[in-house]
């Protein structure tokens, strides 16, 4: 069939097929993997992540590039069409499962992308706990005290924490403007007691704008919001970790705010049993540490112990010991927690296409006995 | 060149496709006992992949930043007559309030808190004075026995500074450090010197 036969559809895959594409991408991505390790030095690890590889697109200077989010996708369009324009034969079997074996791999690198996500668990010792908090995504909570034991938490995601967002719910008597957020900030005592129209901590504290730390960990995110249709309406300041409630009142019911990291709920809990840890002969530095812990899940009940290179897997979640605290002799275990949905897929398709090179080996064995026969 | 523009234009695609993360999660909890922590202690983020060395991270430096919860129900103190104890929350222990422009505060913040030098310089900052060195805060450290530990106190007065004037004094407690902080106009500071050694002296632990 000639070409101006084609159907359009088998036209636009030809052309989507074509090789140059692929080596344009990988290209790209070459770029990227230079710039963006270049950049972890001044800009850190998390910002340089988000800027070139987890973006759509980004800039060079003041040039427009694909982000690698943009090539990964583009390479796999590429890969995916090349296997269905590719005319298949038996010899080209080993070929055809190697492919395959990358365009999984391309399949979980964006479900990782896409979907994963990771954070930190803290529990005291004896306690439980039942959420993992984000490591880098921020969220607005507002906590409607319902009974005693039972509350109701509207969380309005990072993007509405810009300022000049409005933050409103039809169940709210009362609306939030952001004035300001702070992606990093000092938090100095006022010299003087500020405007009447400050409330709860703003009243004796204030943040102070600070040059964004390479480190995201380093940086202290803060908000400033006005909140107006309330009974104690006025300027609130609050800031990632603070651990003052900074309450309201409105229409007879009360209210929480919080900056805190976004918060994801699981369906089971863990309860830290025991944290033990050793430390180097004479020295307050720890030498190994683990958390005896206990998982929850409806009526079943697991005990496990949880220490490096040994984590916990339950429900697609995967918890490492990363961390602890021990403070005013109470101990508390910070567990890491990633929810990757291709975990699995690297080493499958790692699998799928050493086996597909070896195929490809074989079938080549017989032409290299043909061609050494044909030279005698 | 064909292959360059496409590429563009699927990044601009794609970023228009992009959501904004503006959701709203509403969400109902049930505590059925008070085991679930709702703030877990603020600590250094352990995120890095490596072994942390529990609070001695040194990732919250400001004071304010790095609040520890600890309660005063671990301090004793007589306080000065006239001196009126407010009841404090999870950054200050308790306060004291003096006169209408005065008070004294108890803060007690995890690990060394900044330390000396940085905590004094931002007090000196607060009431307007230079930045000094490492010697020179030494140097204006007057040591002070209390039965908790040896407390570091500095008297911190701006001649061009009337309003605001400090006694702040530096105490190891434990794995913490406790902060304790008169402020008030700088002529009032004489006066209010020797009821805060008195204050300064009668902290100690709960047997």
């Amino acid at each position: 069939m000639s070409d101006a036969k084609k159907s359009p559809f088998k036209k636009i895959l030809k052309y989507l097929a074509h090789v140059d594409m692929f080596i344009l991408g990988l290209i790209v991505l070459i770029v990227l993997v230079f710039v963006g390790t270049i950049s972890q030095k001044t800009i850190g690890l998390h910002n340089s992540q988000m800027k070139y590889f987890s973006a759509w697109i980004t800039f060079l200077g003041p040039i427009p590039f694909p982000g690698a989010r943009t090539v990964l996708v583009v390479m796999f369009v590429n890969l995916v069409s090349m296997m269905a324009t590719h005319r298949w034969t038996k010899k080209k079997l080993g070929i055809f499962v190697t492919h395959s074996g990358a365009i999984l791999l391309f399949v979980g690198c964006g479900l990782t992308g896409f979907f994963s996500t990771e954070g930190s668990m803290r529990i005291d010792e004896g306690a439980s706990s039942n959420f993992v908090a984000d490591y880098h995504n921020l969220e607005f909570a507002i906590t409607k005290h319902l009974t005693s034991n039972k509350e109701r938490v509207y969380a309005f995601q990072e993007g509405w924490l810009k300022g000049g967002e409005l933050i409103k719910h039809s169940e709210f008597p009362f609306q939030i403007k952001v004035i300001e957020f702070f992606a990093n900030c000092d938090i100095v005592q006022r010299k003087t007691h500020g405007s009447n129209k400050l409330k709860g901590f703003a009243k004796r504290f204030q943040f102070l704008p600070k040059a964004i730390a390479p480190e995201y960990a380093q940086n202290r995110q803060a908000i400033i919001v006005e909140v107006t249709g309330s009974d104690q309406d006025g300027l609130y300041y609050l800031f990632e970790g603070m651990q003052i409630d900074q309450t309201l009142q409105a229409k007879e019911n009360q209210y929480n705010l919080e900056f805190r990291r976004e918060r994801r709920y699981l369906p089971f809990q863990i309860t830290l049993n025991d944290f033990q840890k050793s430390d180097h002969p004479g020295t307050s530095m720890a030498r190994a540490y683990r958390s005896i812990v206990e998982l929850q899940d409806k009526d079943w009940t697991q005990r496990s112990v949880v220490q490096m290179n040994e984590p916990l897997r339950y429900g697609g979640r995967t918890f490492y010991q990363s961390s602890y605290i021990i403070d005013e002799g109470k101990e508390t275990t910070v567990l890491a927690v990633v929810h990757n949905y291709g975990r699995l897929f690297p080493y499958i398709s790692s699998i799928i296409m050493c086996i597909g090179l070896f195929i490809h080996l074989i079938l080549l064995i017989p032409g290299l006995f043909s061609s050494k026969k044909k030279e005698q | 060149m064909k292959n360059l523009i496409l590429v563009l234009i699927s990044s601009i695609l794609f970023v228009g496709c992009n959501n904004n993360n503006k959701e709203i999660k509403v969400y109902e909890i049930i505590h059925h006992n008070k085991a679930i922590p709702q703030a877990a202690p603020k600590a250094h983020d352990p995120h890095d992949g490596h072994n942390h060395e529990g609070h001695d991270h040194g990732t919250a430096k400001t004071p304010a930043a790095s609040t520890s919860k600890a309660t005063s129900s671990e301090l004793t103190w007589k306080a000065p007559t006239g001196w009126k104890e407010i009841k404090g929350n999870s950054i200050r222990l308790v306060s004291f309030k003096i006169a209408e422009n005065a008070e004294c505060t108890f803060i007690v913040l995890s690990g060394q808190a900044g330390g000396l030098l940085s905590n004094v310089n931002r007090w000196r900052g607060q009431i307007g004075l230079s930045q000094i060195g490492e010697p020179a805060v030494k140097k204006a450290a007057t040591l002070v026995k209390t039965p908790l530990a040896d407390a570091q106190m500095f008297k911190l007065v701006n001649p061009n500074n009337k309003d605001l004037a400090f006694i702040a004094s530096i105490i190891p407690k434990g794995s913490s450090t406790l902060f304790v902080k008169l402020a008030a106009p700088s002529d009032m500071i004489p006066s209010l010197e020797g009821p805060y050694l008195e204050l300064l002296k009668s902290i100690s632990t709960k047997e």
